[in-house]
């Protein structure tokens, strides 16, 4: 039997096991994200790459000799440098002295069934349809409790309840290997946080965006724990990105991107890799929703988002929506963030707090009291 | 009244000047270009750019800069792709949206997409737009794509038969890096121009011939995809493969912060490695210094020699 390993982002590893484990292999899951991992990563790639292809070496670089034997990535076709990640870190370890195969998929889907197949060898269909189903749904209660846990935290009754719950059905999920279970536990949990509601902490209520390069979103390694951060400073976070999305416009099965495009026309023209588009068109959208703020998180010298992060201050100004770009890599530390979120956030409260009392000396002058 | 066209003198320019100012004109627009990036050029871009853009976007910026007074309209085209399966850099892509967003008022920008996919031909449709746009008819149009076609043409073939001979027993080094850095003396801090008052046979990737860096770049087992970066990536395995043993080192040239080649480099050292070609690795940004490079150089020539003593 092979051990497959993968790279980690977010809570991805769940669905990704389910399904490996599902499809008769052994799946082998890197060791969490630490400073170990991040080391490793740093050590060992090009020193100009971008953030997320220095952590995935560090992921399998750990699962390497942990005694991993296949490694499966995703690939791509340009413009953004993830499509050539698979490339580059094959090299580098091979160069390194290990012994493995890797299987990058392509946006191929053809090609990719042909390179599963050798991997996986001979699964009957029925097979692998019922591994592809209990994966796809295990992502979509994934987001789903997640997006509650992002608006749940800004008014939790006892601090940090949710995230407990939160790591609570992380555990529980992962276990999970009957869709029934799945769907009880999805019920179950969304009450439970449900139930945790109290009035907000800020009083009241700041929504931001958090928008930018997808790893850098959903990987809370590399953000430094933002949304948690947000969170716990009584802001409900609003994040349409995440695996669900990201797997829905692959497969063509949402007119996001049509939205997105229309909304960005007035700025960025054409499609320029990753999520830069996404960036300026979600940023647009977002403002003539009546969001309070939006984050933009990237990693350093990530291409698309510098096109992005060029043009929001236009963005900014012109649609009336204040604008926070954040940049990491290896070097970015705890402290730096937490002042700039909590500056951020005080500035959106104060004036989120204008406008209310603005509009209530409004109505008292139109009904002459 | 001639119309005033301006073109930066800097990223693409350096790949297709003469045909750019040929085809303008005897489109009968007045060209104007901005001058060789100097020190004020730098300056003013690295204000006005986000600090994370890598040098020769800043340096594009500063020269928009030196033109916005002088000219009626400004050419700005939005490369997305050279051909089935490649692309530019994503940076190429959002040019125009990038220079509107940061400015507040420029001339007017002409900005054709160029995105050959579909083909090569659709470069003659462009060609029209952009002659459409400046209201010119369509025979002086056609007349003046030929003749830009032809300058093109020549330009490359002039830089082909400029391939260091070597004959006379000099070290052969090749500068590999993307035009607009190897042919800009400041950012370069013209190594080339160093190099060969060292006695050193310069070669640059513009010196092999197209189709050998397309053939040497298939060597990657998965095709690269940035069209340019594909180009240095050929010529650093042309010379290290297919011409073995007749170069003598390779100077990598790259900007802080290039995407595409923060990967490519890499790969380049793999193989250089291998080949026992000594490779010396030049990132540049704009705290770069003349002094502390020209040592770099120096002792990279001084260990070639010994070598080739050896």
């Amino acid at each position: 039997m092979r051990k497959i390993t993968f790279p980690h982002m977010g809570e991805l590893r769940i669905p990704v096991k389910a399904l490996i484990q599902e499809l008769g292999q052994e799946a082998l899951e890197p060791p969490k994200i630490s400073k170990k991992t991040l080391d490793l990563g740093v050590q060992y790639s090009p020193e100009f790459a971008c953030l997320p292809l220095k952590i995935n070496l560090g992921n399998f670089i750990e699962a390497l000799e942990m005694g991993a034997d296949t490694i499966i990535m995703g690939g791509g076709c340009g413009p953004c440098r993830f499509g050539f990640y698979g490339e580059v870190q094959q090299e580098l370890l091979r160069e390194m002295g290990y012994q493995f195969e890797m299987l990058v998929l392509e946006p191929d889907l053809l090609e990719d069934y042909r390179r599963l197949k050798q991997v996986f060898g001979r699964v009957n269909c029925r097979k692998i349809a019922r591994a592809i189903y209990l994966a796809i749904k295990k992502l979509r209660a994934l987001d789903s409790i997640y997006k509650m846990v992002l608006s749940g935290r800004a008014s939790e009754k006892v601090e940090g309840e949710v995230d407990r719950l939160y790591d609570h059905f992380l555990e529980q999920l992962d276990l999970a290997t009957e869709r029934a279970r799945i769907n009880q536990l999805h019920k179950e949990y969304s009450n439970l946080i449900k139930a945790t509601a109290g009035p907000l902490k800020k009083g009241v209520e700041i929504n931001i965006g958090v928008l930018g390069e997808i790893y850098l979103i959903i990987e809370s390694f590399v953000n430094l724990n933002i949304e948690k951060k947000l969170g716990q400073l009584g802001v409900i976070v609003r994040r349409e990105i995440n695996m669900s999305s990201w797997l829905a416009h692959f497969l063509h099965l949402s007119n996001e991107m049509k939205l997105i495009e229309k909304a960005a026309r007035g700025y960025l023209r054409n499609f320029i890799g990753g999520h830069g588009l996404d960036t300026i068109g979600n940023t647009v959208r977002y403002a003539r929703k009546g969001y309070d703020g939006i984050i933009q998180v990237a990693p350093f010298t990530c291409m698309p988002e510098i096109i992005a992060q060029t043009i929001l201050p236009a963005v900014s100004v012109r649609e009336g929506i204040p604008v926070l770009s954040l940049i990491f890599d290896e070097h970015t530390a705890d402290a730096g963030l937490n002042t700039r979120l909590e500056a951020f956030v005080d500035l959106l409260t104060r004036k989120k707090r204008k406008q209310l009392e603005g509009s209530i000396y409004h109505e008292q002058v139109l009904s002459g009291g | 009244m001639e119309v005033r066209v301006g073109i930066p003198r800097a990223l693409l320019y350096h790949y297709y000047q003469p045909a750019w100012e040929v085809f303008f004109k005897a489109l009968g627009s007045k060209v104007i270009i901005s001058p060789e990036t100097n020190k004020k050029i730098l300056d003013q871009g690295v204000r006005v750019a986000v600090d994370d853009i890598c040098l020769p976007f800043k340096v594009y910026f500063g020269h928009i800069i030196e033109l916005r007074d002088k000219v009626d309209y400004l050419f700005v085209p939005r490369f997305i792709s050279l051909g089935k399966n490649n692309y530019v850099c994503p940076k190429f892509m959002g040019l125009p949206d990038m220079l509107t967003a940061t400015f507040n008022e420029l001339p007017e920008m002409i900005k054709p997409v160029v995105d050959l996919r579909p083909g090569l031909r659709s470069i003659r449709k462009i060609a029209h737009q952009v002659g459409q746009k400046l209201g010119v008819g369509y025979f002086r149009i056609e007349r003046a794509f030929r003749q830009a076609v032809q300058q093109h043409l020549e330009f490359s073939t002039e830089q082909q038969k400029a391939f260091a001979g070597g004959s006379d027993g000099s070290l052969r080094v090749a500068i590999l890096g993307h035009a607009y850095l190897t042919y800009d003396k400041l950012t370069s801090m013209d190594i080339a121009g160093h190099l060969s008052k060292m006695g050193v046979n310069v070669i640059t990737l513009e010196m092999i011939a197209p189709a050998l860096l397309e053939k040497a770049a298939t060597r990657q087992s998965k095709k690269l995809f940035w069209i340019y970066n594909r180009q240095v990536m050929g010529a650093a395995y042309h010379l290290l493969f297919e011409q073995e043993g007749q170069i003598d080192g390779i100077i990598q040239l790259t900007a802080f912060g290039c995407g595409p080649d923060s990967m490519i480099k890499e790969l380049i050292n793999i193989r250089g490695k291998k080949m026992g070609v000594a490779i010396l690795d030049i990132n540049i940004d704009e705290h770069s210094g003349q002094a502390g490079l020209i040592t770099r150089l120096e002792a990279f020539i001084d260990l070639l020699e010994r070598k080739v003593l050896a």
